[in-house]
């Protein structure tokens, strides 16, 4: 099969240097003061596929961009874009992909949004009627029509984003990476931006997407398939119903208790408890546990330790599995644990 | 508690001011590399002072060591404290809205913008008087000039160089609160302006060559007084003919009268350019060009 | 190949129009790009007038002025452009592009050369009519090859340059900065550089602004004693070949700096 994208064996070390002192915090270091971003990647994207790449910051999602769309070398390992060898030969993949980034600032303030648009496809030889035509009908779906002659300058965050996400479309190109497109944007920018996303890989079955982001939600409902990806390490791969079916835990429940405030949680020496999510609401004098158990029974010994500890369970439910609950199994923490680990 | 938070808690007016301060220096001089800046600091003085004395060389054929040549040399050699000092204060604005997004931050700080753009261009005064020791000391060395500075000329000396520098710090917050108001592509002025006063004060040659109304400019500005009362000072005599009647104390005083103007429209520039910012929304907007 | 040739050309254009916009855009231009300049070569025109030095001298500086405008326009609208763009993050873009590096440089430089070309006929005309600056040329056709072989060798030397902004960013662009005033010295921005010593000036050669603006000089000077360095036939070809080799030097520095950039991780690494 050609694959859109395809890794083998991919590796990225970075070495000493400002490098090393912005990634130590985030990432794998071993002795040598080296930091191994990505380690043994094997990934094999499908023509027409939209692919999420799902991890905590520093996980090595944006590394993993980067090497794909040539602006770094991998260690070791292979890449190929549309089958061509993105260390071999850069030229000729930079003909077949674009990249959009959240919270990206790029293009010049003095310039409309239409001039921005039409300034970037012109690196990719597209001719102006064609640009115009292509701006025109997107910035009417993502309802930028309105905003086509205003300066860069004047923007506001999501406004200018949804015109970044239109100059990485523009130029058609056979694979779009999209570095965490939703950044920083409102609901409901965000999804418009997700439903422009999924309607042109619809649109487009021949065009594939790579998408990394940190929102397990995003991730559910737009993506084909998702790499869980974790401190260089593809975790696991596969649709968001099957990673949900073989990787998310069937025991979770969320219990309602009074304010916790003596740290961690009442059930952290309790066997049966795989792991636990804590959510203080200081307004409502409330805490909430997520809880993932070893198995259904657990929930009386859970019960018992509370009432033990002389705390009330106000309410207790179980939940149906979620893409989070997979990547909890698999990571061993959630993202807000990684990301408060990577601090 | 909220009173005793209050007092106890309270930052002192001296903290935010230090912290300015060394956040100009961290930033000046090339995130703390005392050596890069320091070679910053001396090359480029070196070779301005070089041109000039090529030019001296090449038109006059006379010694470096002449009365006319040293009058050029210490006017360029102190002029370099305005253009550092104006350029630096001149961009902090550009810097801190457009690149490190920080003005806004700056703005809600109790310091106060006038005092965040003066501390920051202390640090740039403290750096350039390396620079301009190290270009005198090189006139002494290499170009034979002499300095005459006796222990009783020594206050006047230090109150004309303070009162300098106390206007050279208003303009650079004149420019640094107008820039406010202005696209990063105006990142140039700054230095345009120290330009136009290096042209109008005189600083390598006579004002007595301005034509009007150069001339009539040149002699409101306090920089004209401060590199004069700096020659009579450092080298016995002044340099400008038409100056030659002023005693020291009227220099000293023009020098005063127009340090104070220059502070007064710098602190009415600062305060136009915050309300404008903010009522235009301008304080924290990026430009991007 | 004709639509790699196609592309270029379009992404030649689409960078050049930012600054052409820009341009009528923002007008303020005027005043920073052409009165401050303007001022500055008014400055170094009295000092010569203060030391009685011959009218010629001030000639110098007044084309001098006009020379700085290109090669400022170099040096901070298209080398150092690499070092503003990386941190806008706009260089990702451009090195993600199908375009060559060359074409991005060359919109760059392009879109500036009107604002330049403005600046520096600005300086010649106002500079010449208040300081009364009499031209005798030798050869326009001369002055003209020599003026775009000099342009060529410094576009050539500029492309050069922005590999190290491309990749060492902060630290290229404070070494610039630092050699400004050693390069308007040592090319003799404001005297003959063949005062410095011939051996001196022979070294500075080495920088096609040197070789260039002598040639500038005698061509436009043609008249008078101008302390010539060499002659200008000699000039031409040492720029000739200063430019094949600053833009051959260019193309090669650029792919190696991109990929030693793409090994180490600093090509997209911004704040350094």
């Amino acid at each position: 099969m050609n694959w859109a994208i395809e890794t083998q064996n991919l590796r990225r070390v970075f070495r000493g240097g400002t490098v090393r002192r912005l990634w130590r915090r985030k990432s794998a270091q071993n002795g040598n003061g080296e930091t191994v971003a990505l380690d043994a990647v094997d990934l094999q994207v499908k023509p027409g596929e939209l692919f999420g790449l799902l991890g905590p910051n520093g996980a090595g999602k944006t590394t993993l961009l980067k090497i794909l769309s040539t602006l770094l070398l991998p260690t070791s390992g292979t890449a190929t874009v549309d089958g061509i060898d993105v260390a071999k030969d850069p030229e000729r993949v930079r003909k077949r992909i674009n990249m959009v980034s959240g919270g990206e600032h790029s293009g010049f303030g003095i310039l409309t949004v239409r001039e921005t648009i039409w300034m970037f496809a012109q690196f990719y030889g597209v001719p102006g009627r064609v640009v115009r035509e292509r701006a025109d009908r997107m910035m009417d779906i993502l309802g930028l029509t309105e905003f086509a002659e205003t300066k860069v300058s004047k923007l506001s965050t999501g406004t200018r984003q949804k015109m970044n996400i239109i100059r990485g479309f523009v130029s058609a190109p056979r694979i779009l990476y999209l570095d965490e497109p939703t950044l920083g944007l409102d609901v409901a920018v965000a999804r418009e931006v997700r439903s422009f996303v999924r309607a042109w890989v619809d649109e487009h079955p021949e065009r594939s997407i790579i998408l990394t982001t940190h929102y397990m939600a995003e991730a559910d409902s737009l993506c084909d398939r998702v790499a869980i990806i974790d401190r260089g390490r593809v975790r696991a791969c596969d649709t968001p119903a099957n990673l949900k079916r073989d990787w998310a835990p069937e025991c979770v429940y969320r219990i309602e208790i009074p304010l916790w405030t003596q740290g961690g949680h009442p059930l952290d020496d309790l066997d049966v408890v795989r792991s636990a999510d804590v959510e203080h609401h200081g307004d409502r004098g409330r805490t909430n546990l997520r809880v993932i158990l070893e198995n259904g029974d657990g929930i009386g010994a859970v019960t018992e330790r509370l009432s033990q500890r002389g705390v009330a369970a106000l309410s207790v439910s179980r939940l149906e599995p979620t893409l989070e609950d997979a990547f909890l199994n698999l990571v061993g923490h959630g993202l807000a644990a990684s990301e408060e680990k990577g601090r | 508690m909220s009173e005793a938070l209050e007092h106890s808690d309270a930052p002192s007016r001296l903290g935010p001011w230090l912290a300015a301060a060394r956040l100009g220096w961290a930033i000046e001089s090339n995130w703390a590399d005392p050596f890069v800046f320091m070679t910053y600091q001396i090359v480029r003085p070196l070779f301005g002072a070089l041109i000039l004395v090529v030019m001296f060389k090449i038109v006059t054929g006379q010694p470096t060591s002449s009365a006319v040549f040293g009058q050029m040399y210490v006017g360029n050699a102190f002029f370099i404290l305005v253009v550092q000092c104006v350029s630096c204060i001149g961009l902090v604005i550009f810097d801190d809205r457009e690149r490190y997004q920080m003005l806004r931050y700056i703005y809600l700080a109790p310091i106060g913008l006038g005092a965040y753009l003066a501390a920051r261009g202390m640090a740039r005064l403290a750096a350039t008087t390396v620079s301009i020791l190290f270009t005198l000391a090189v006139g002494a060395w290499l170009f034979g000039l002499r300095y005459h500075l006796s222990p009783a000329d020594l206050p006047y000396f230090s109150l004309i160089l303070i009162l300098g520098g106390i206007a050279t710090l208003a303009m650079g917050i004149m420019l640094g609160g107008s820039t406010m108001l202005m696209a990063q592509n105006g990142w140039s002025m700054p230095e345009g302006v120290s330009g136009v006063l290096y042209l109008f004060c005189g600083a390598v040659f006579s004002i007595d060559i301005l034509p009007w109304p150069f001339s009539a400019v040149a002699r409101l500005i306090p920089w004209t007084y401060w590199l004069e009362g700096i020659r009579r000072s450092l080298l016995g005599s002044g340099y400008v003919a038409s100056l030659a009647g002023l005693t020291n104390a009227q220099i000293l005083l023009r020098l005063g009268i127009g340090t104070a103007g220059t502070v007064a429209v710098a602190w009415l520039t600062l305060r136009f350019a915050e309300y404008r910012a903010v009522a235009t929304g301008k304080l924290d907007e990026k430009t991007d060009h | 190949m004709k639509t790699d040739l196609n592309t270029n050309l379009r992404a030649i254009w689409g960078r050049a129009y930012v600054r052409v916009v820009g341009a009528n855009r923002e007008l303020s231009w005027l005043f920073f790009e052409v009165t401050l300049p303007l001022l500055a070569v008014f400055a170094f025109a009295l000092i010569y007038r203060g030391l009685h030095a011959p009218e010629q001298y001030i000639g110098f500086v007044v084309v001098s002025g006009a020379m700085v405008a290109f090669w400022q326009n170099i040096l901070w609208a298209m080398a150092a452009q690499f070092y503003w763009e990386k941190e806008m993050g706009n260089l990702e873009l451009y090195l993600i592009a199908p375009v060559s590096r060359m074409a991005i440089l060359l919109g760059m430089a392009v879109g500036g050369l009107f604002m330049t070309a403005i600046r520096a006929a600005a300086i010649l005309i106002i500079g010449s009519w208040i300081f009364g600056v009499h031209y005798d040329v030798g050869s326009w056709l001369m002055l003209l090859v020599v003026f775009w072989v000099t342009m060529g060798a410094l576009y050539g030397l500029g492309m050069l340059s922005s590999s190290l902004f491309m990749l060492y960013g902060r630290e290229a662009w404070h070494t610039a900065n630092l050699f400004q005033e050693p390069v308007y010295f040592i090319s003799g921005f404001y005297f003959p550089v063949r005062s410095l010593g011939s051996g001196v000036a022979m070294a500075a050669s080495l920088l096609p602004l040197t070789l260039g603006l002598d040639a500038i000089r005698q061509l436009l000077f043609s008249g008078g004693p101008v302390n010539p360095l060499l002659p200008v036939r000699t000039e031409l070809v040492l720029l000739v070949i200063a430019m094949v080799l600053f833009n051959w030097a260019a193309l090669k520095a650029l792919t190696y700096m991109e990929r030693l950039g793409k090994m180490t991780g600093r090509l997209t690494l911004k704040s350094q």
